[in-house]
């Protein structure tokens, strides 16, 4: 049987350099995740090692060791994220179910992969080889995706579903993403939520977003909005889990803002259904 | 489809995305002008934000169009970080004559500041 990691609970908000003092101060703050390319082992900043010394777990988030990507994994960066999970005693390790280099060429963000079978074989691979150089569990994350490859074989949920179960990785689902899948790609979140191994999801990823032209931009920039709060109580109801963080990574809002958001998770999460 | 041609669908879409390629059969041309639309802004704004503020307050320069002919000219090559990418640009502004003196001094100053990604 497997066994679950001991990941975070509660609720928890990405922790970032222009806002490590309202990360600080703010009240009900149970987890933190920061980004692992940011972070230099040796040399953690002064904010993440008063919220270790408090008992906040820190967790890193990877966005560079293109899973996804055809071309060799990286192994440098699989390293870099070893040694800061190290660092940071985090209870597991995440990274997107995404690529982000290919040709020679860095893209700077997430990009889809095709969902195919030939596309599941290379990510289940990179995903082993990362396991075998991580101390921790490794998490895998939905992205908010702009576009679509053709000649889809599997659906997202179908598709993590098997991703999960070959690797034996971890979720960290996104809701916001998952909402942006529904509005860019017409698919149906809650057939997502239904192919999901939801036992295997070990926290969640919110954020706010702005939706122009009939496109959703996970922009991180913006308020919350409720049509990712209604995914997250979905999820909820069919499988509450373990914690909920919010990201912001722009346009920072006034601290009473940020915290008003966190407690709009907590609200939700916490919320016990029948 | 095998593993070296999905490398080179994603090669395809990728310089799409950043260097102006043509889009790959199948992928919605409106979707991909997107995407590529959304990266440079992502760049633009990580650009922006490890810029030291003595190139934010330099006279006259026309910080924003110098990014966006930077970014459009050249797509981050593999295992560039961005800090990199934001010392090649300075060194660009500086070659153009576009920094006033004595910046150089203020670089190491800044270098350790944040993010090798």
């Amino acid at each position: 049987m497997t066994v679950v990691p001991r990941g975070p609970e509660g609720v928890g908000i990405g922790w970032r350099r222009e806002i490590d003092l309202t990360v600080e101060r703010m009240a009900g703050v149970d987890f933190v995740e920061a980004v692992a390319e940011d972070l230099h082992a040796g040399e953690l900043p002064t904010s993440l090692a008063t919220l270790r010394a408090r008992g906040v777990p820190v967790l890193p988030h990877a966005v560079s060791l293109s899973l996804g990507g055809a071309e060799p994994l990286r192994h440098d960066r699989v390293e870099h994220l070893a040694a800061v999970a190290d660092a940071l005693g985090a209870p597991l390790a995440s990274d997107h179910v995404a690529f982000v280099r290919a040709g020679g060429l860095e893209s700077g963000h997430l990009l889809p992969v095709p969902r195919t079978r030939e596309a599941l074989g290379v990510l289940v691979d990179n995903v082993r080889a990362t396991q075998a150089g991580l101390g921790v569990p490794l998490a895998l994350e939905n992205i908010a995706p702009l576009l679509a490859w053709p000649d889809a074989e599997m659906s997202e949920g179908a598709f993590l579903a098997e991703l999960c179960e070959r690797t034996g990785a971890w979720l960290l689902l996104d809701v916001a993403n998952l909402h942006a899948s529904a509005v860019n790609l017409g698919q149906d979140p809650e057939q997502v939520l239904d192919e999901l191994p939801l036992e295997r999801v070990v926290y969640v990823h919110a954020a706010g977003g702005v939706e122009r032209d009939g496109v959703y931009h996970d922009t991180h920039a913006h308020p919350l909005t409720a049509p990712v709060l209604e995914l997250l109580e979905e999820l909820c109801a069919r499988r509450r889990p373990p914690a909920v963080l919010l990201e912001r990574d722009d346009r920072y809002p006034p601290d009473d803002e940020l915290a008003a958001e966190l407690a709009a998770l907590r609200a939700v999460h916490a919320r016990v259904r029948a | 489809m095998s593993r070296e041609d999905l490398a080179r669908r994603q090669a395809e879409l990728l310089a799409a995305l950043v260097a102006g390629g043509p889009a790959p059969s199948g992928v919605d041309p409106a979707r991909v002008a997107l995407e590529a639309d959304a990266l440079r802004a992502k760049r633009r704004r990580v650009l922006a934000r490890l810029l030291p503020a003595e190139v934010h307050d330099a006279p006259g320069q026309d910080l924003g169009r110098r990014l966006d002919a930077w970014i459009a000219a050249h797509p981050r090559r593999e295992g560039t970080s961005m800090r990199a990418d934001t010392d090649a640009f300075v060194a660009a502004l500086r070659a153009d004559g576009a920094l006033p003196r004595g910046l150089r001094a203020m670089r190491h100053r800044w270098r350790s500041h944040s993010a090798h990604r």
